[in-house]
């Protein structure tokens, strides 16, 4: 009792610190409370926005894919309707005018196709179907406006075939179309769980937390158990794999498969890597060589198969490396590049051109003539073909790439002329200059002319007589046929600060 | 005051926070320097097709996304990939068309090409040089990086060379 009175102060202190300390933790409490307070209203205000953002982009992206499949699905049924009218006609205007709309809807079909999230699934049938329908329909038209006629038994067998093909993938597109509209399916939602499944499927590279959070991501999802492709894409898995039934239509064009290139100028003979370093060597020349290394990188297994050569200077391996490839058949450059950094132009385009000739001829290049010089970042491209007696040989063209601060040859591309390039034993033409010259569009100056070998989309190669011609100075190249005097080709040249180009 | 000194350093670092979401979520990823190139790419006489300055741009935006760090002929192969794609059955029949084919490119999709590339960047030469005809891979028209591919299906096609980090197949 006695204590009570001895300190009252004391106590009355210690209660008011009490206080203090308890007014102390609640403002804590409260001030805490507040801040969580503000943070989830802040947090949920952000969220809500990126939402609404997000629903947003989302649409977008969604109206975007929807419109490429109704498109690509209009395409495809038009496609279809102008083959059945095809399969009818027997006059060359609706033949003419047929084929035209077939490729012209096949050709949009293709876009449309390309903009549709399917690369994932890596429809390759589907994608040729279309763009060989296209091409093979470009392709009959031209040759039927040639020949005035309709269709022959064989064409019509072969877009028979073709409509058949059509028909049904027209009939798969519509199935789709409708399941899209009735069961609410979005084009993001299936990319999404396609991409998922891509994942799942892929290798086990990935690292161990990438593993986990795509495990969490498809058991948030409800994916886990689904090994199915998701409908629609389902479906056009299915269509690939019916179309890949079907053999690919016969013809001669771009994309037919009876186009087997195999390389004319390679001659004969394997070598070994030891020749392919030597080759290497004497391409590039000895006094380059000094202080540098030169390796077998690799071998390449293209239509041209190869060792891969590289050259690093020994004290700085990463700067002005050179790669190139010698074919393991005759021992051939197939190309060659060096990448350093080019400086101020000290040559002009014509200078590059020589420069070119001259590097082309020390290496038994000869009878060549320069067509165009290209000009960017202080490098001249120049594009030069060789002749066979007076004929400008187009499909044999070799490349090299000049460097215009010290005239370093930095590139060399062979690629098209061990491809192509033979002795061909052409023939004389059949139409004289001046017939051929008379053939040319009376609207046009003609100012030069030459006898050239022109390659078309199937590889198949035509003598022309080539005319230089300007009208409302726009320049043109207008090729004639020299066998049969068909206008086979009309070229623009424009002349810019960088060079010729044709278009 | 220690509460408001602490109120005043979690309002300040709230207001940072908040900065940086917006200015990562606002920020215009498209936005980068222009690159000036001659409107258009020579070809030799016969050739079909010439790409415009839209898709020399556009190729060279792609290699940049695609393979920057990669060595000079790595980026050519990358460019010579799209270009042969162009021209390939089986894909769209033009370089943007290849190039913004949803999910063919990792760079497209994440929108890594938009990032800012210098007017001297050497994907804009291996685009050029892609477009004049300098093809390391022979005319592949698939690549992947074996570290980082997703796509078991891609492990079926045969290699026809390896550039860089860079598995190249027909």
């Amino acid at each position: 009792m006695t204590h009570e009175f001895k300190e009252p102060h004391e106590t009355i202190e210690r209660q008011r610190d009490q206080v203090a300390d308890l007014r102390k933790s609640r403002n804590g409490l409260g001030f805490l409370a507040g801040v969580l307070g503000v943070t989830t209203a802040l947090f949920g205000y952000l969220g809500y926005n990126q939402y609404v953002q997000n629903q947003a982009f989302r649409m977008a992206t969604e109206n975007h894919y929807q419109r490429a499949f109704n498109e690509l699905s209009t395409n495809v049924n038009n496609m279809e309707l102008e083959m059945s009218r095809l399969m009818a006609s027997n006059s060359t205007n609706q033949t003419v005018t047929g084929l035209t709309e077939v490729s012209r809807q096949a050709n949009q079909a293709s876009a449309n196709m390309g903009q549709l999230p399917l690369a994932t699934l890596l429809l390759s049938r589907t994608n040729q179907f279309v763009n060989t329908v296209g091409d093979f329909s470009q392709n009959l038209a031209e040759r039927k406006v040639d020949a005035n006629t309709s269709l022959t038994v064989e064409e019509q067998s072969k877009i028979r075939d073709l409509h058949k093909q059509t028909a049904f993938l027209r009939d798969e597109l519509n199935k789709m179309g409708e399941q899209l509209n009735t069961r609410q399916l979005t084009w993001v939602d299936l990319q999404r769980q396609s991409r998922m499944q891509e994942q799942k499927g892929s290798k086990q590279q990935t690292a161990w937390y990438d593993r986990l959070w795509n495990k969490v991501l498809a058991t948030v999802a409800g994916q886990e158990t689904e090994t199915q492709a998701p409908p629609i894409l389902a479906n056009f898995q299915f269509v690939e794999t019916e179309l890949q039934k079907y053999s690919p239509v016969e013809y001669d064009g771009r994309y037919s498969e009876q186009i087997k290139i195999t390389p004319r100028g390679l001659g004969s003979g394997q070598i070994t890597q030891e020749q392919a370093v030597q080759i290497a060597q004497s391409w590039i020349g000895q006094p380059y060589l000094d202080g540098h290394q030169i390796n077998v990188t690799g071998e390449g297994k293209a239509a041209i198969p190869s060792y891969g050569i590289s050259v690093v200077a020994k004290d700085n391996p990463n700067q002005n490396k050179i790669n190139m490839d010698i074919s393991k058949t005759g021992g051939h450059v197939i190309y060659m590049l060096k990448d350093r950094p080019v400086g101020t132009p000290t040559i002009t385009r014509d200078d590059a051109a020589a420069v070119a000739r001259d590097y082309l001829a020390r290496r038994g290049f000869n009878n060549f003539e320069v067509t165009t010089v290209e000009e960017y970042q202080n490098i001249a491209v120049v594009t030069v073909v060789p002749k066979e007696g007076n004929v400008s040989l187009y499909p044999d063209k070799v490349k090299v790439r000049v460097a215009m601060d010290d005239k370093e040859v930095i590139g060399y591309d062979g690629t098209a002329y061990l491809t192509f390039h033979h002795n061909r034993n052409l023939s004389q033409p059949a139409i004289s200059r001046e017939d051929a010259r008379r053939r040319v569009s009376s609207q046009v100056a003609v100012t030069g002319d030459k006898l050239v070998l022109l390659a078309k989309d199937n590889y198949q190669e035509i003598l022309c007589w080539e005319f230089n011609a300007t009208r409302d100075n726009m320049n043109y190249l207008v090729y004639i046929n020299a066998q049969n005097g068909r206008e086979e080709k009309i070229l623009r040249v424009e002349t810019t600060n960088a060079g010729k180009f044709i278009f | 005051m220690r509460y408001r000194k602490g109120l005043k350093n979690f309002l300040f670092a709230l207001s940072i926070g908040l900065l940086c979401w917006q200015g990562w979520t606002h920020y215009d990823w498209t936005k980068s320097e222009k690159t000036i190139l001659p409107p258009a790419v020579a070809e030799a006489q016969g050739g079909t097709g010439h790409p415009r300055q839209g898709e020399v741009q556009m190729l060279a935006r792609a290699i940049h996304g695609e393979s920057r760090g990669e060595p000079y002929e790595g980026q050519v192969a990358v460019g010579a990939v799209i270009l042969n794609r162009s021209k390939h059955p089986s894909f769209p029949n033009s370089v943007n068309g290849v190039i913004f084919q949803p999910g063919a490119f990792t760079a497209v999709d994440d929108g890594q090409i938009w990032t800012p590339m210098p007017d001297d960047a050497s994907a804009v030469k291996a685009a050029r040089d892609a477009l004049a005809g300098w093809d390391p891979t022979g005319g592949c028209i698939y690549y992947w990086n074996p570290a980082t591919a997703t796509s078991q299906w891609i492990w079926s096609r045969p290699v026809v060379k390896t550039i860089g980090k860079h598995y190249f197949a027909k």
